[in-house]
């Protein structure tokens, strides 16, 4: 069974589902892969970064990488945005159809600036989260 | 002839309790009979002769992932629980070679990494002759 839509649902579930981090985005500003075109920051992206099945039993095991973050023009609000969508992931374990996750952690943090062509900076604030499932 | 992977086995274990099959969630199985010895060299033999003696019980080991609320592995392999191990190296279709094993279990065993499945095995030892045949 494929991964990515019932995992991508569920982390768009719970990530949504937070309100401290809608708040702080003002709405369910939580996009996969990118944000919409001219969309002004702040939101949130998280996208699958690699991995896949894992051959070691009978039963399908998954073993992936995802990577989620935060964007504003604001450092601390993008630091504020990782922080929720950390507390929202981290050690939890997210519901799907299929699939039981067995293990959820952040591995990696990461953070940059960006400077856009109109002189501004974009912010990014977030983390690689391992995430292991079985069927 | 062509070779054939791990993927296939099947491994049934019969005992008071009923049958279970253990290879569901298998990650490694290993069985080595043996056979006793008898030394014949004599004379000016210039090399250790040897003649058969009785066969010995195999050393027989079987590890598994362990699942969530799973007690039924636990209590089939129980310490001392006498049986009969049917083994299916290539499955267990029609014509394919079986194994069939008496055997008593030297009881459960777990490994429990932190970041990690955990895992069942359990040891048998062979306590007469196998039958080897086809299913």
């Amino acid at each position: 069974m494929s991964v990515f839509n019932v995992l991508n649902a569920a982390i768009y579930s719970t990530l949504s589902g937070g309100t401290a981090l809608t708040t702080l985005l003002g709405g369910t500003l939580v996009y996969y892969q990118q944000a919409p075109d001219g969309k002004a920051p702040p939101y949130l992206i998280y996208n699958f970064q690699g991995g896949g099945y894992e051959a070691i039993e009978p039963r399908d095991m998954w073993n992936g990488i995802y990577f989620v973050r935060g964007y504003s023009p604001n450092a601390a609000t993008a630091g504020s945005i990782d922080a929720q969508a950390h507390a929202l992931l981290h050690k939890k374990a997210l519901s799907m159809a299929g699939w039981t996750n067995f293990w959820l952690v952040r591995e990696q943090d990461m953070a940059l600036v960006e400077n856009l062509p109109n002189g501004k900076k974009l912010y990014m604030a977030g983390g690689m989260y391992r995430i292991r499932l079985s069927a | 002839m062509a070779a054939f992977s791990g993927s296939s086995l099947y491994l049934g274990w019969v005992w008071s309790g009923g049958t279970i099959a253990l290879h569901g969630d298998f990650r490694e199985f290993s069985y080595e009979p043996s056979l006793s010895l008898i030394e014949s060299t004599a004379g000016s033999d210039s090399f250790r002769e040897y003649i058969g003696g009785i066969g010995e019980g195999g050393d027989i080991k079987f590890s598994a992932v362990m699942q969530a609320a799973g007690t039924l592995l636990i209590t089939a392999c129980a310490r001392q629980n006498t049986g009969t191990l049917l083994v299916g190296v290539e499955g267990s279709a029609t014509t394919k070679p079986k194994i069939t094993i008496p055997a008593i279990c030297k009881g459960p065993a777990f490994n429990v990494p932190y970041n990690d499945i955990v895992e069942f095995s359990v040891g048998f030892q062979q306590t007469a002759a196998e039958t080897m045949g086809v299913w």
